[in-house]
């Protein structure tokens, strides 16, 4: 008679063995944990020349002058503009390490300049850039000019006149544009020369290496897989080079759609080559992904922007995804449970991140992540626009219509978009409710996994005691989950120790953005060119049968609308309007 | 070594599959290079997706540490002073 834990070994032959060197929800464990201890090595000895101080002296300027003045004075935004520009990745062996993990560039009208620039093009490119830099550093001195004039009017009043202040605040605003805006002119007026492609050699090579390791203590054929990892590889920067077309780019169109559908063309054309199939590991690359993530579900901006913040992101959103899956299950009875609730979670919680991390956990089908993400993708894309002409055409509060985008929209870098259509103050609190939902992915990757294994799964016969319960749970729960949460709790308590400013400047722009995050990019499109070379139109035409999968992200979408403007006016305009207050002052 | 998902394509060949191939390649040229560039002359679009461009906002990143901004926002909202643990000092 087999027990429960043999019918899991035949359900999940891959993922449940022994040994912890023997299947790859370990060895993505070990692979993660590998580079994120690389990254603490490289870049927690190393850091930027008189950092304390400088983060001491900035917070001392920032405070007296938050105490001086009811409004960010130039001061206080020299003294910030002073700490944010502190990176421990700016720094030695760091910097060297970044530019080998440099993506396929942006780039407009020439392909090439998303991989190469020749010194002359780049001469001539400095050189037209010149005017419209020197009218930049123009406007820029005039505007600083204008704003210190202001300030020093709105002083001269105690900050006691309300029409002073809103000027001084107005006329700081405008320097900031103008500072933003030279910046970007001064970037272009320098111009170098770049080659991508030796730094992209040495890292497919680095990345395979990697990969291979694992493959060997799992008995893979390493041969085999270095053999068809250049493939991979290649459709990945192609994907990476075609999302970084400008237009492409803003409309949202992000690499992993590019990846996926290139992957499917040429599987359900000419087939993916055999030699290359052994390198088709969309869950080695996927789970190794997914536990770099991990580092950066960072709990403690949880509270960044308050109450209202939590309610908005963590009581809503729950209430969303239940509420989809729910009506997914029972009104529209969508034939695959697993294929709901991933619509669910990257439509309520944040697109394609919500919807890796949830697919994996309940172990759904390639096909069925492939269209979550690209329904999600398309639909972003959609509103990114959209929002912001409703939020124009209702004349809605810039701080309301900010929660209400980083509520709603699925991708962080379309509701920052979409933001910065409206206003700053709008960007910065849309951008602030996105990055918290973001951080939510953990708690729904770790309750759907908990769902599928207690609930969905369970062993016939067996009665759900505690005992059972955490049985069930070690039996099924795919493991790769424990280091993903791991790594957040330690990365998280690494955060907390150094407090926010020395855990940006170590852990943020250093550790994470320095080494793990880029590698992590590079996992994630691996794995969705896989599943696009591993997919088939037939399955994939199959699970959008009649519709359903559209109408379950239009109706959940829509509920999602209503409940999170609903509840972002309630937080901040009934319950602490003096958030909003803070907020526009700000 | 562990196989991945089922493969498509497996002994397949012939003129009719590279066809399929470039005329799939061809469309997605086309996609790529004439209809999402016509998308920008749609009514009311061309200066919110130009605003777009003009920011450098990686509009396409779908996670916060991808995109430049979310620190800037981060940083601001921080310095407004209305974290739980602001509030409980405000109070």
């Amino acid at each position: 008679m087999s027990t429960a834990a043999d019918k899991i070994e035949e359900e999940y032959p891959k993922t449940h063995g022994t040994g912890l060197f023997g299947h790859e929800d370990y060895w993505a464990i070990w692979l993660a944990f590998l580079i994120l201890i690389a990254g603490m090595v490289i870049f927690l000895p190393n850091p930027p020349k008189e950092m304390d101080k400088i983060i001491d002296d900035g917070n001392a300027t920032m405070q007296a002058e938050a105490a001086r003045a009811p409004l960010r004075t130039l001061a206080w935004h020299d003294a910030n503009d002073k700490i944010a520009r502190l990176r421990a990745r700016d720094e030695g062996l760091g910097k060297t390490i970044g530019g080998y993990l440099e993506r396929p560039k942006r780039w407009s009208d020439n392909p090439a300049d998303s991989f190469f620039l020749s010194k002359e093009r780049a001469e001539a490119a400095s050189a037209a850039a010149k005017a419209r830099h020197e009218s930049a550093r123009e406007k820029l001195a005039s505007a600083h000019t204008a704003a210190r004039t202001a300030e020093a009017a709105a002083a001269t009043a105690g900050f006691k006149d309300t029409a002073l202040n809103d000027q001084a605040r107005a006329a700081i605003g405008e320097w900031r544009k103008a500072r933003e805006a030279e910046s970007r002119a001064r970037g272009a007026a320098n111009t170098r020369s770049y080659n991508l492609v030796p730094g992209l050699i040495v890292l497919m090579i680095g990345i395979g290496i990697l990969f291979a390791i694992g493959a060997a203590f799992m008995g893979w054929s390493v041969p085999r897989f270095l053999i068809g990892f250049p493939f991979v590889f290649l459709v990945a920067t192609l994907s990476f080079f075609i999302a970084g077309q400008t237009q492409i780019r803003a409309w949202g169109l992000e690499y992993v759609l590019w990846a996926i559908a290139i992957g499917m063309l040429i599987s359900n054309t000419i087939g993916t080559p055999k030699w290359v199939q052994p390198a088709v590991q969309i869950e080695y690359y996927i789970k190794t992904g997914l536990v770099l993530l991990g580092a950066t579900i960072l709990f403690n901006k949880i509270v960044l922007i308050g109450i209202p913040g939590v309610f908005v992101t963590w009581v809503v959103t729950p209430i969303v995804l239940v509420v989809t899956y729910w009506f997914g299950q029972r009104i529209l009875k969508i034939e695959s449970a697993k294929l709901n609730i991933v619509i669910s979670a990257d439509m309520s919680v944040s697109g394609v991140s919500a919807a890796i991390a949830t697919a994996a956990a309940c172990r759904a089908k390639k096909e069925e992540l492939t269209l979550a993400v690209t329904i999600s993708i398309l639909f972003t894309a959609i509103m990114i626009f959209a929002i912001p002409a409703a939020v124009k055409a209702l004349d809605m509060h810039h701080v309301l219509a900010g929660a209400w985008m980083g509520g709603t929209i699925d991708a962080t870098g379309a509701v920052v978009a979409a933001g910065a259509l409206i206003s700053p103050t709008a960007m910065y609190v849309a951008a602030t409710i996105k990055m918290i939902q973001n951080i939510m992915i953990g708690a729904i990757a770790f309750g759907v996994a908990a769902y599928w294994a207690t609930v969905m799964e369970r062993t016939p016969g067996v009665k759900l005691t505690v005992g059972a319960a955490l049985r069930e749970i070690w039996l099924r729960f795919p493991k790769f989950i424990i280091g993903f949460i791991v790594a957040s709790i330690v990365f998280s308590i690494m955060l907390g120790a150094m407090g926010p400013d020395k855990g940006r400047v170590m852990i943020e722009q250093g550790v994470l953005a320095g080494l793990a995050d880029g590698l992590r990019t590079w996992f994630f499109a691996l794995a969705f060119v896989s599943i696009g070379l591993a997919a088939n139109f037939r399955d994939l035409g199959h699970l959008l049968k009649g519709g359903k999968p559209v109408i379950l992200y239009v109706c959940g979408q829509t509920f999602n609308l209503a409940l999170t403007l609903f509840m972002a006016w309630l937080m901040f305009f009934v319950v602490f309007p003096w958030v909003t207050e803070r907020l526009m002052a700000s | 070594m562990a196989p991945a998902a089922r493969l498509q394509g497996e002994g397949r060949g012939g003129l009719v599959r590279w066809l399929a191939l470039v005329v799939g390649a061809v469309l997605l040229g086309l996609l790529l290079f004439v209809a999402i560039p016509a998308l920008q002359r749609l009514p009311g679009h061309a200066p919110a997706v130009q605003a777009i461009i003009d920011s450098e906002i990686e509009a396409g990143a779908f996670f916060y540490t991808d995109v430049q901004k979310v620190r800037e926002a981060e940083a601001v909202v921080r310095g407004a002073g209305i974290g739980i643990a602001a509030a409980e000092r405000r109070d």
